[in-house]
């Protein structure tokens, strides 16, 4: 047998699963984001009625492993209206990291000083303006570094969607092994190549995390 | 440090501010006339910032009300409306203890913002009134830099700055040179004294009495929530009716 000849064709059939990750990752991050930055205002919101539903709906989603969630949403919501493997793991990897950056978000925005909204006040700004001039945008220069972070940890979170059928790294090489190759093997090059997405992505978050860190000054 | 006499600008009347229970301000009244200049002293805990920030709203009163120009500023002042406030807040520009520079927008970007957003002035009008006021205060050539690029000193002239670009017809100031080294405090003072000769209507809470002798035409001590003594800077530190300013001053001036 030819191993260095195996280890490489490997490479190359697992590497197909490397755009499906990538796309989940990234997709369920700016969706995540968006999504998350409603949940974050509700739940810095001083009336209980608007808090409430957005701790609930963090608390919930981030307490059930991700596993689960994509079962119930591929099994459950399949059940009810045909859904592909990919779209299924998209909403559940969608709703987990909206629950995970809209608590970045808050701690962005409540860290941000509150001399800062004071003064935008004393300014006559209105309400509106003092969060979106004001506070936001130092909200999430803060909130920035942590949900880099967030993007590698969900990044390896996707490794799960191989359970119900989405054609990414882990498919593959569990395909692979299926077939006979060393499984050892397979999942070594399967983990070459999330480091191969998650080194750089580490080094983005830590760039700027000190880019923040050199701008914004907070007296 | 003449001031038209007849007009009182700011009127604050039986000013009550109660936290929890903690009774902060107890019914503090005061005549504020066009061009005046006066200097809030006393003690640590007297209640001298929360007065301060309840003639802006920041804290609002638990009782009490306010006028500007005679007229009064809110209908309801335990139920500001939003447009009351906004109003109330473009006339009155407020300086803290520490700057509260955005440190995410640039100086010149600090003194345009509210104005372009109040809808006071054009873009580029803003633009150049913030340098016409950057110049003023002395950092003009800092225009450019981020907040976090400038000198204790150099903040709070930015601030100043960035509280007159509202225009506004009082101006309030918080300890402006606490947190500053007495040096660069001095360079902040300088830009106050000017305001003050400018005809500039201030209140400034301060524990710099040689400013509040020279550049107040009235002293206001407070002392528990209450105006303990008040009058002309000279009669206030020369010749206090109460013994417990004299001993206060004493504190102060010792220090
Ligand atoms: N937001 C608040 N909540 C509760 N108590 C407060 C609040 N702000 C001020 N106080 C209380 O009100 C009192 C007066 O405080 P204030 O800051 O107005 O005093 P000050 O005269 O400005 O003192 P200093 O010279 O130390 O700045 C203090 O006892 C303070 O603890
Ligand atoms: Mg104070």
């Amino acid at each position: 047998m030819n191993v260095e000849a195996d280890t490489g064709a490997l490479f190359q059939v697992i590497g197909t699963g490397l755009v499906v990750t990538i796309l989940m990752t990234v997709v369920s991050f700016c969706a995540g984001s968006v999504l998350a930055v409603p949940v974050a205002l509700m739940r810095t919101s001083r009336v209980w009625l608007v808090r409430a539903p957005a701790t609930a709906f963090i608390d919930i989603v981030r307490g059930i492993p991700t596993l689960v969630w994509l079962l119930i949403i591929f099994y459950g919501l399949g059940s009810v209206v045909s859904l592909d493997p990919l779209p299924a793991a998209l909403i559940g990897l969608t709703l987990i990291s909206s629950a995970y950056l809209a608590e970045n978000f808050r701690a962005g925005i409540e860290n941000v000083h509150v001399g800062q909204k004071e003064a935008a006040a004393a300014l006559g700004l209105s309400t509106a303006h003092q969060f979106w001039r004001v506070v936001a945008p130092q909200a999430v220069n803060i909130a920035m570094p942590p949900s880099a972070s967030y993007a590698v940890a969900l990044l390896k979170d996707t490794a799960i969607a191989a359970i119900i059928g989405v054609t990414d790294i882990i498919f593959f090489a569990q395909q692979e092994v299926a077939r006979g190759a060393p499984a050892v093997t397979a999942f070594l090059v399967a983990g070459a190549f999330y480091l191969i997405v998650s080194v750089p992505l580490s080094y983005f978050s830590r760039f700027v995390d000190h880019k923040i860190r050199q701008k914004v000054v907070v007296v | 440090m003449t001031f038209d006499n007849a007009r009182i600008l700011l009127k604050a009347d039986a000013i009550e501010k109660t936290f929890r229970g903690n009774r902060v301000l107890d019914g503090i009244s005061m005549d504020v006339h066009a061009g005046e200049v006066i200097a809030l002293i006393g003690p640590s805990g007297a209640g001298k910032s929360t007065f301060l920030r309840c003639l802006n709203y920041l804290e609002q009163p638990t009782g009490g009300s306010l006028h500007l120009d005679g007229e009064p500023v809110f209908a309801d002042p335990l139920k500001p409306a939003k447009s009351e406030l906004l109003s109330l807040r473009r006339r009155v520009g407020m300086v803290f203890q520490t700057f509260n520079l955005f440190p995410h927008l640039s100086v010149v970007e600090n003194v345009t913002m509210a104005q372009r957003l109040n809808g006071l002035r054009s873009t580029s009008e803003a633009e150049e009134y913030a340098l016409k006021l950057l110049a003023q205060v002395g950092v003009e050539e800092k225009a450019e830099a981020r907040p976090s690029e400038c000198s204790g000193g150099q903040q709070q002239r930015i601030a100043i700055a960035r509280a007159l670009s509202q225009d506004p017809e009082l101006m309030l100031f918080d300890e402006p040179t606490s947190a500053l080294d007495p040096e660069v405090g001095n360079d902040v003072l300088r830009v106050m004294r000017d305001l003050a000769d400018a005809g500039t209507t201030m209140i400034v809470v301060t524990h710099e009495m040689r400013f509040a002798e020279r550049v107040a035409d009235r002293v206001l001590l407070l002392d528990e929530g209450r105006i303990l003594e008040e009058g002309p800077p000279e009669r206030v530190f020369r010749h206090p009716e109460h013994a417990r300013t004299s001993r206060f001053l004493h504190a102060v001036l010792d220090r």
